[in-house]
């Protein structure tokens, strides 16, 4: 490696990518007579050549190795946060047809109660549909699906050309079931639209529901929803449920993390606002601010001045 | 870099059993875990299946990680050792990536170049998973993602001057790890003198 110095910092530069593509012509020079350099020149071009030749993934194929991901690790560790629909899981693994029987008699219910309508799909349901599906991809047949009156009724089936039969389960899309707010499938579903609804919609109006609850698990789903939910308009939306709620440490907590670390500004000065309702000190609001390093921001100490002015 | 929740209060509510923050962080790396377990596997759905197996064994393996480097290093070392020993039992089983369906060119010499170039590079991701996870990381991110200099130095939160040296160890380190193998592979120890005679005398 004698004699190496010299061209040492013209490889370092070039292999972190910051001189033009091409090996620099002293580069090449020096490594016909050095091999420890064109080793390393070697294992560079081997590397590169492995990345060139990677394919860009599908997005499809990614979402179905995360979902796959998802269903074992909830399988795994019994994780499964939504109870009322780990119950009805555990029902369709326990016989083919008892999932099927189990959708059928809520159905039933439903009817019975008067109660269809043409909501929107829910999160449940959607799942109950899937076991359905893989029950039915399952077993190959849906005979047993058919002697039930209920399910006969609301399924779609339409011809292919073929000769096979496309079934659409809507029935499961137009489930309505009225229950107690206060209820454990109430608090379950409004969970599951809160943390995992991927549309802002109904996140936003599982939300809106949630403050009658006062339930201390919403309440840590609101939190979360205040921290980590991408949507401004979620965010704003838990900070203002999260308000409603009795001032407790957890939601004092809540709002100085917001205040101190919301990448929106809007969300600052709309925590800033709720701490001064609930009359936090101007010392821990002031220390907050400078923690966030926002000592300099006029609009936030203007927005102080306001607020806090008598504290 | 990514916006939105930090990988650290993602990590810390995946480890109280938030599948949905363990989702966020699937999203957020599965593209460049893909690319890492494709490099191993030449396969697209053997790709795959190494993802998912890389994500499954990142959530049970989580309560190991104590946050001391990023998440980001941690999971990609985690793809490179499934990676490594997803090689090694093909090796054991007979198979080569990329060559078991059928692929090789119709020329015997290009088949015997072919195949000494992927024995060399899987040699080389070999060495890649041996290194350390902050050189795992400067290699992963400077051609796996193409990386600029600047995100590399980011991600390993140190300065570029630095970064630059490590990446550059780093190569060195993988060259050296080839050279003893590639030495006994490709050049013949010079035989004992009186050698040849000893073994005609018998």
């Amino acid at each position: 490696m004698s004699g190496c110095h010299p061209y040492r910092e013209l490889m370092k530069n070039w292999l972190a990518g910051e001189l033009e593509p091409g090996v620099p012509p002293a580069l090449v020079e020096h490594a016909r007579t050095c091999e420890d350099c064109r080793r390393i020149l070697e294992a560079h071009v081997a590397l590169e050549t492995i990345a060139l030749q990677i394919p860009e993934p599908a997005s499809e194929d990614l979402r179905v190795v995360r979902e796959e991901v998802g269903a074992r690790i909830r399988r795994r560790a019994g994780v499964a946060p939504r109870s009322f629909l780990r119950e009805l899981g555990a029902l369709g693994r326990g016989h083919p047809l008892l999932a099927p029987a189990a959708l059928a008699g809520l159905l039933l219910v439903a009817v019975l109660a008067g109660r269809w309508s043409a909501a929107r799909p829910a999160d449940g349901p959607d799942t109950w549909l899937r076991q359905i599906e893989d029950q039915a991809a399952q077993r190959g047949s849906l005979a047993g699906f058919w002697d039930d009156p209920v399910l006969l009724a609301n399924v779609a089936v339409r011809p292919q050309p073929d000769g096979r039969l496309a079934l659409s389960f809507d029935a499961c899309r137009h489930l309505e079931l009225v229950v107690p707010a206060g209820s454990p499938v109430a608090r379950e579903a409004l969970l599951s639209a809160i943390l995992d609804s991927p549309r802002l919609g109904m996140r936003l109006k599982a939300m809106q529901l949630s403050p009658d609850l006062r339930d201390p698990g919403l309440a840590e789903a609101l939190v979360y929803t205040l921290h980590h939910d991408p949507s401004l308009a979620a965010r704003s939306e838990a900070l203002a449920v999260l308000a409603r709620y009795p001032f407790d440490a957890t939601v004092r907590e809540a709002l100085l993390v917001t205040l101190r670390q919301d990448v929106a500004v809007q969300m600052r000065l709309l925590a800033l606002e709720a701490l001064a309702e609930h009359r936090v000190s101007r010392e821990t609001i002031e220390r907050t601010i400078r923690e966030a390093g926002l000592q300099s921001n006029p609009a936030v100490l203007q927005r102080v001045e306001q607020l806090v002015a008598g504290s | 870099m990514d916006s939105g929740p930090h990988d650290g209060d993602l990590v810390a509510e995946a480890k109280l059993g938030s599948c949905t923050a363990f989702n966020l962080l699937m999203q957020r790396y599965e593209r460049l875990v893909y690319r890492i377990s494709w490099a191993y596997t030449r396969d697209r759905d053997d790709a795959l299946d190494l993802t998912q197996d890389v994500f499954l064994r990142a959530w049970e393996k989580l309560g190991t990680f104590r946050g001391e480097g990023s998440f980001r290093g941690w999971l990609l070392c985690l793809a490179h050792r499934t990676g490594l020993n997803r090689l090694r039992s093909r090796r054991r089983t007979g198979q080569r990536n990329g060559l078991a369906t059928g692929d090789l060119p119709c020329c015997p010499a290009d088949q015997e170049t072919d195949l000494l170039r992927r024995e060399e590079q899987e040699r080389l991701l070999e060495e890649l998973a041996r290194l350390n996870p902050r050189q795992q990381l400067a290699v992963t991110l400077r051609y796996f993602e193409r990386r600029p200099l600047r995100d590399i130095a980011l991600a390993l939160t140190c300065s570029e001057g630095t970064a630059k040296n490590l990446l550059f160890r780093s190569l060195d380190k993988l060259r050296r790890g080839l050279l003893p193998r590639e030495r006994e592979h490709h050049e013949r120890m010079p035989p004992l003198p009186g050698a040849d005679e000893k073994l005609a005398g018998g």
